[in-house]
């Protein structure tokens, strides 16, 4: 090996986020059980959804079109990707932390936000084929989505994605500095699941409720796509909830990069990096 | 706590210089300040001239770490694909990361096969983190205790190897309680005691006074612990 003095370059940030990547990737492929359950699950959420769309009558629904089988599916679709988001930082920072690959990674000329963006590729691929096995499962069921307002609905997914994942990234910070406890992750994922009207349309929840549903960004991102995605739907419904959903994500996304280039700057004064 | 007090230590290019002393001294933290993993309350870091606190990454760059622990490594990834991966997190491209990875195992004589660093020894997963830190050729080095989990072979093979990098025009810090290792192949010594440097010189120095590096580390506990 020639271990004279070679020239130094900058370090490519796509190409580190592509090896990240990569990496996720390759230790995926080494838990063949691990996928196996996890389209499985989709096929069996997919399967309750159908179940309970007929104990469910469409009145009920109200203010939205179509039947429970329908709605079901856009709310299992936006659960999914909420896991996504708020899933994926924490399990990688605290996996990193305990394997001891954070200090490694954190030893070279390596950013934090470069480390979130390849972090996420993976389990976005995934979702993304979760999310068609989901629709195609549904539409083998019976579903009647607007098929048209898919377009529509591609940015919506894509903002959901995001707030879910800003939501993720301050766990992922909180994680660095407490080492355990993850306060966020499983009150979001069960909030947008009964508050956000992810399974069940909000106007069904007791008033106070109905309050809370409104600081919840999957709120607004279900009511957009439902808006784009049921029958009836318009873009005066679309656009408002959209809009919210957009200003929401843009100050928690730099809130939360925020937040976890100064967990990781605590956790280096403190000398706790790589502890867990 | 203070941990690490007024450590100042310089090492020069194509330079081995040991870093020793009693367990809980403050190598590893002053490893890991010089890694950017601990942030010190003050003082400075420079690595090939540039200051690590205001440009970590330009110095990140330029230095290749290898921590005492044989964690750090992805366990359920082969040697190579460990390399490829760490070879692109520093400054190879994907292409230079595949191919210096198989000069990098045979540095260190691990196999390029398809087992799981799941199923390496501790010493093989040290001698895996020792190719990981050279595979970008970082013009300085910082080893903490690398020979701890290397029989006999593999500590001469390492000190051989650091030897050729030093010659190479490499900067090399290695903390480290093989004494009898340190006394052959380093040119200098840095003997840290309670987060201070007690001594700092030459080695061929102490042996030209007839001196040990252990008998010499005796007589300055001695006196750290009697003032």
């Amino acid at each position: 090996m020639n271990v004279g003095r070679r020239r130094l370059r900058k370090p490519s940030a796509v190409a580190q986020v592509g090896a990240i990547a990569r990496r996720d990737f390759r230790v995926q492929l080494t838990y063949h059980f691990d996928l196996f359950l996890q389209f499985e699950g989709v096929a069996f959420a997919v399967g309750v959804a159908l179940f309970m769309s007929r104990l469910i009558p469409p009145e009920r629904l109200l203010p939205y079109t179509g039947g429970y089988f329908d709605f079901a599916l856009i709310g299992l679709i936006a659960t999914l990707l909420a896991g996504v988001g708020l899933s994926t930082f924490t399990a990688s920072f605290s996996d990193a932390q305990r394997e001891g690959t954070l200090e490694t990674l954190l030893m070279g000329p390596v950013r934090s936000t470069t480390i979130l963006l390849g972090t996420l590729v993976l389990p976005l691929a995934l979702a993304t084929t979760e999310v068609a096995a989901c629709l195609g499962i549904g539409i083998a069921l019976g579903s009647h989505l607007e098929w048209s307002g898919v377009i529509v609905a591609i940015p919506v997914f894509a903002l959901l994605l995001t707030s879910f994942g800003a939501i993720g990234v301050l766990s992922a910070a909180i994680l660095v500095v407490t080492k355990r406890g993850n306060p966020l992750t499983a009150l979001v994922t069960q909030a947008t699941a009964v508050l956000g009207g992810a399974m069940l349309p909000v106007s069904t929840l007791p008033e106070w409720a109905r309050i809370i549903a409104h600081v919840i960004p999957s709120f607004y991102g279900l009511n957009a796509l439902r808006a784009a995605l049921l029958p009836g739907g318009d873009w005066s419904e679309i656009l408002p909830n959209a809009g919210v959903l957009a200003a929401i994500t843009a100050v928690l996304l730099p809130l939360s990069v925020w937040c976890l280039s100064r967990a990781l700057r605590i956790a280096r004064v403190a000398g706790t990096l790589g502890t867990y | 706590m203070v941990v690490l007090a007024d450590v100042s230590l310089s090492v020069g290019a194509g330079e081995v210089v040991a870093l020793v002393g009693p367990n809980g001294a403050g190598k590893t933290t002053l490893v890991k300040v010089i890694g950017g993993l601990v942030e010190p309350t003050r003082g400075r870091v420079s690595i090939c001239g540039i200051d690590a606190l205001a440009r970590p990454m330009d110095a990140r760059s330029r230095l290749g770490v290898v921590l005492a622990e044989d964690r750090g490594l992805y366990w359920r990834l082969t040697a190579r694909q460990n390399l490829e991966f760490f070879g692109v997190m520093s400054t190879l491209s994907a292409a230079e990361a595949r191919d210096k990875a198989s000069d990098s195992l045979r540095l260190v004589s691990l196999p390029d096969d398809d087992k799981l660093v799941f199923g390496y020894s501790s010493g093989m997963r040290s001698r895996l983190n020792l190719a990981r830190a050279l595979l970008a050729e970082p013009p300085v080095l910082v080893l903490d205790e690398p020979t701890r989990s290397l029989d006999q072979a593999s500590k001469e093979m390492l000190w051989g190897l650091l030897r050729g990098l030093a010659r190479d025009g490499k900067a090399i810090l290695v903390c480290s309680h093989d004494l009898e290792g340190v006394a052959r192949n380093c040119d200098r010594l840095a003997v840290l005691m309670g987060g201070r440097v007690q001594f700092d010189g030459v080695l061929s120095d102490i042996a030209r006074g007839g001196e040990t590096v252990a008998a010499m580390m005796a007589d300055l506990s001695r006196s750290a612990t009697s003032s």
